[in-house]
Formats: structure tokens, sequence, C-alpha cells
């Protein structure tokens, strides 16, 4: 189980209840899928950089989340399917270091690689 | 004298007596912004942050003009890429 987060653009002519409604659906699904909603933030209407599908603004929502990969594989696929979301970016979160950098300096043995972020996907 | 490890490890060669060149007056030594301050991270979501490490146009801003260390310079080039991905930040400003 890992923690990500998951940023996606709902379309801006949705009506009210269906973009409650959809960003329910994918809470639903993660978590039907064991997994567990840190956070749900609604970033609301917010201007695009450059139009998508010819709209110029969308309604941002940031999920944070800890699953297991197979959820957000699941979680970018239905998303890729349902027209309601114009685009999204889904990122694994940095872990949380346990030790301070500098408490390990004397170090007999080679550090272990650094997590750094995971999955990066695009549309 | 042997050979050490000194000198900046990126930008512009530093070297004062390179054939040809002279410098207009006392170089600032710049510091990486994200070295200096611990505390700050660099992400792709903070669209403010990032806009000071990227042009009018969209392009990103070389590590020699803002003096950025290599491994933040690179950390931050995914952040502004994941930005644009999401309509964040623009990839141009000059559209067809």
């Amino acid at each position: 189980m890992h923690q990500y987060e998951t940023l996606f653009i709902v379309h801006p002519e949705l009506p009210e209840a269906q973009v409650r409604e959809t960003i329910e659906r994918l809470r639903r699904l993660i978590e039907g899928m064991e997994g567990q909603v840190v956070e749900l933030q609604d970033w609301g209407m917010r201007d695009l950089a450059y139009p998508v599908r010819k709209q110029p603004r969308g309604i941002y929502v940031l999920a944070q989340y800890i699953a297991r990969p197979e959820v957000v594989k699941e979680l970018e696929r239905s998303m890729k399917l349902s027209d309601e979301i114009l685009r999204f970016i889904s990122v694994r979160m940095p872990e949380k270091r346990t030790t301070g950098r500098h408490a390990q300096r004397p170090r007999p043995v080679p550090a272990p690689p650094e997590e750094t972020s995971a999955t990066e996907q695009e549309v | 004298m042997p050979v050490g490890k000194s000198g900046p490890r990126r930008g512009r060669p530093t070297g004062d007596d390179k054939a040809g060149f002279r410098r207009r007056g006392p170089v600032r030594r710049k510091v990486c912004r994200f070295c200096a301050d611990k505390d700050s991270t660099i992400d792709y979501k903070d669209t403010r942050a990032l806009s000071s490490f990227v042009t009018e146009r969209g392009k990103v801003v070389p590590s020699r003009i803002t003096g950025n260390c290599a491994k933040h310079q690179r950390e931050l080039t995914t952040a502004i890429k994941r930005a644009r991905a999401v309509a964040l930040l623009p990839f141009t400003t000059v559209h067809v």
C-alpha cells in the first residue's frame, strides 16, 4: 500500500449534481478496492492554461489516498473512459523520511535507493 | 598540487583565465533556492511557485540563470511537466 494522489479535471458544463456524482463514483471505486481516501479537495472552477476539449475552464479535484497500485490503474482506466473527466494525473506521493538525512551520515552500508515518484501518467 | 574536488559542478565555466572572455563586474555566486530553504518543496500543484521558473513563453528557465543545483532543477522540470499535463501551466503561449 502506498500513498497516491490523483488530480483530475471535471467537465465545466456538467451540472453541479453530476459533478458530485462523478466525484463520489471515483471515491467509491477507491474504497471498493480497499483503498483509503485521505483527502478529497475540490478546487472549484479554474481557468486552464490551454483549452482542453475546447473548454477554457475546468473543475479541479484532488484526491489523496492510500491504496494498492492496481487501484490507481483501475481509477485511471475508469477516468479515461468517462466523458466527464477532461484530464487527470496520478502521482505516487514521496514517502516521509523516518530518519533525518544528517542522522544517517556515518553509514557503513550504502543507503537503499531513494524513493521518488513512481507513477506518472499523462493523457 | 593534486587535483581536488572543487568548483561548481554545473553552469558556465567559471575559469577567469579563459582566453577571449572578460567579465564585466564581479560575479555574484548564485545559490540554489531549494538548498537554501530546506523546508521548501517542489510541487507540481503549486503553480505560483513554479511560474517563477518559467519564462513568459512558458519555457523552463535554465539553472544557469536561476542558480538551482542539478538535483533541484531536475525535480523542478518534472514538476513543470506534470503541471503542463493537467493544464496548470502552459506548454506555450503562442498558439496556432
